[in-house]
């Protein structure tokens, strides 16, 4: 179990370092010169130089990318005496256009893009579990052909489309919920919540569609697997054949999950666009459009942090579901 | 009669995907299926009009440049007339301050977003299908080794990854190109996972052992004995990533980082509609865009779910 559990976050902090390296190369050789969008107009070629030396995009992509991870454990430091910057670790690098290090500006927008992953991954699991217990339960029922319907839906209509229609409706044609806007939770929480709902509803509509495939599958299996019909046999209750039911679909419910954290960052960008909430994936727009290349990279390198932080969780909660990885 | 006479006469030489083409029964079953048959329309109907853009542009008697600022409220730009200005004329009406023929820009949106679409779902379940097999059919190294880059690419945050690669495009390319082969990148790494163990389950049956003690080489065993019951499967893979290509295209559009330029794009019409719908000024130039979307993506997903149903294969992951 130990070695089990060593063996996945050795493999987790490779990958972060191996993607960290792909992004960085991928960065290095862009046409986008931050040296020269921070230069100002006009721009010699020397001061150009001095730039590029101060920003530090004049150096090797393996010496950027060493000094990177660096920066991630012991900060990082720009330029010399009055000009000087730091960037306390951990440093996700350092945003001259805003003065400021990245590590920063994402910790200022992540409330609002872990409490839109949060409400949304809560809701998808409750509506997704739910709605595929039930159709499982009563196989052809209306219940089953409704969420049946609902999950083709969700699956393939575009996250965008969802959440224009939601804002068009709801927040305009209705004018029941707020169309834009954050509260945070430490404020309001009930403000918070209502702000939300909308693009909660976006995202959950989104995923929920595969948990309720999976969890009715996984359950029509379950129910219908010889233990378990031995277990009936001898005079089992219900609630006792549930709950040994439930722990066969957890495990794939909880895999999926691990995948979906890459869903979940991707569908809050777009529903962070139309709702206009200031998020991580706004972040990651405004340094596109900026041409800010150290808030893309920090951003980027962010978000496979947070994925693969998802799925290492996964990994640790999946032996205590099934004995059999236990083992292995 | 020499064997190879006895294969002609049983159908064996013809290549595999003539006789999967010639099964004719999946055709059938396909056409029994409503929801299959629906899908379809949904799909080919827009696919059709984007592919005569130009034709049904002339019938209208549009084009989608010219700028018709006379169909405007001079007070903020917003079509005159319902629905957005549909008229005669203009049958989806107009863009809201340009005055640029809706209709026009739809079905030339079509060709782009699926042009691109259809390159990337071909390329990613191409190469898919290439390296499945190879993991299926020599296993070992390969296997371990193809596994580990799947794990790998796992871990990329998908659409802020390819936010992040659209965003240093060098402008002298083509965006369109690029954004076929960056969709490609990431769209190989599951259909390769669902092959490759596919494959791997075939490769272990008797047929193929049997094949292997008659000295078969590789590449007649990979032909004869595991393509034909692979077919299916990557038939399947391209019709589902086909929607999921195509809203990533127009998401990425949305959020101003796919084609640009006025190339005509559905995503960014759509993106365009934003600031009107937040004015609550002009639904429609939404909806129509919007409704466009939904019958490609919905369509095709319709069409994928029922074929997965007549040729009976699994799709869902092993792992």
């Amino acid at each position: 179990m130990i070695v089990y559990i060593a063996r996945r976050m050795v493999t987790a902090v490779f990958m972060l370092l191996a993607i960290a390296f792909v992004t960085i190369a991928l960065f290095f050789g862009a046409s986008k010169d931050p040296a020269r969008a921070m230069c100002g107009k006009p721009c010699p070629p020397e001061t150009r130089a001095k730039v590029s030396a101060y920003m530090q995009t004049d150096q090797s992509a393996v010496w950027q990318y060493t000094e990177f991870v660096k920066g991630l454990f012991v900060g990082r430091t720009y330029g010399e005496g009055a000009q000087q910057v730091h960037c306390d670790a951990p440093c996700f690098g350092y945003s001259f256009p805003n003065r400021s290090d990245v590590t920063t500006l994402i910790a200022e927008r992540l409330p609002v893009t872990l409490s839109l992953a949060f409400g949304a991954a809560v809701l998808c699991l409750v509506v997704g579990i739910g709605l595929g217990a039930l159709s499982a339960i009563r196989k052809g029922g209306i219940v089953d052909r409704f969420s049946t319907g609902f999950a083709m839906f969700g699956l393939s209509v575009p996250t965008f489309l969802v959440g224009l229609l939601v804002l068009q409706v709801f927040g305009f044609m209705l004018n029941a919920l707020p169309y834009s806007g954050f509260v945070s939770f430490s404020e309001s929480p009930t403000d918070w919540a209502w702000h939300l709902i909308g693009p909660w509803m976006v995202l959950s509509f989104i995923l929920a569609a595969g948990y309720i495939r999976v969890t009715r599958t996984q359950l029509l299996n379950e129910l219908s697997a010889d233990h378990l019909v031995a277990m009936t046999a001898r005079g089992a209750s219900t609630r006792q054949v549930n709950r040994h039911a439930v722990r066969g679909v957890m495990v794939p419910v909880v895999a999926m999950f691990a995948l979906d954290v890459t869903a979940l960052l991707g569908g809050s960008v777009i529903a962070e666009k139309v709702f206009s909430l200031h998020g991580l994936g706004d972040l990651l727009l405004s340094g596109v459009n900026e041409s800010d290349l150290s808030i893309v990279v920090g951003v980027t390198l962010f978000s496979a942090f947070l994925i693969i932080v998802g799925n290492l969780i996964a990994d640790l909660l999946m032996p205590l579901l099934d004995p059999r990885i236990r083992r292995a | 009669m020499s064997i190879a006479e006895i294969q002609q006469a049983e159908g064996r030489g013809t290549p595999a995907l003539g006789r999967f083409l010639r099964k004719r029964s999946v055709v059938g079953r396909f056409l029994r299926k409503r929801s299959g048959v629906a899908g379809l329309i949904m799909l080919v109907v827009p696919l059709v009009a984007g592919l005569c853009a130009p034709l049904l542009v002339q019938i209208e008697g549009q084009d989608p440049s010219t700028l018709h600022t006379d169909l405007l409220d001079p007070d903020g730009g917003r079509p005159l007339g319902a629905f957005g200005g549909v008229s005669a004329d203009h049958w989806l009406g107009v863009v809201p301050v340009t005055g640029v023929d809706l209709f026009a820009q739809i079905v030339y949106g079509i060709r782009s977003s699926l042009f691109i679409a259809f390159g990337a779902s071909i390329l990613s379940i191409a190469f898919a299908a290439v390296l499945g097999t190879a993991m299926g059919y020599f296993g070992g190294w390969l296997n371990a080794v193809a596994g580990r880059v799947i794990d790998f690419m796992f871990g990329f945050p998908g659409l802020m990854f390819v936010i992040a690669i659209m965003a240093i495009v060098p402008p002298e390319m083509p965006r369109g190109l690029v954004l076929v082969l960056v969709l490609a990148f990431f769209g190989w790494v599951t259909p390769a996972r669902i092959i490759g163990a596919q494959a791997g389950a075939i490769n272990a049956r008797a047929f193929v052992e049997a094949a292997r003690a008659t000295g078969a080489p590789p590449w007649q065993i990979i032909r004869r004995e595991m393509l034909p019951h692979l077919f299916g499967l990557v038939v399947v893979l391209f019709a589902m990533s086909l929607p999921g290509n195509v809203s990533v295209v127009a998401g990425l559009s949305f959020l101003g980082v796919g084609l640009r330029g006025d190339v005509p794009d559905l995503g960014k019409l759509l993106s365009d509609s934003l600031p009107w719908i937040y004015s609550g000024a002009d639904v429609w130039y939404m909806l129509f865009p919007g409704a466009v979307v939904f019958l490609i993506v919905f369509g095709a997903t319709l069409a994928g779910d029922a074929l997965r149903d007549v040729l009976d294969v699994r799709t869902e992951d092993a792992a």
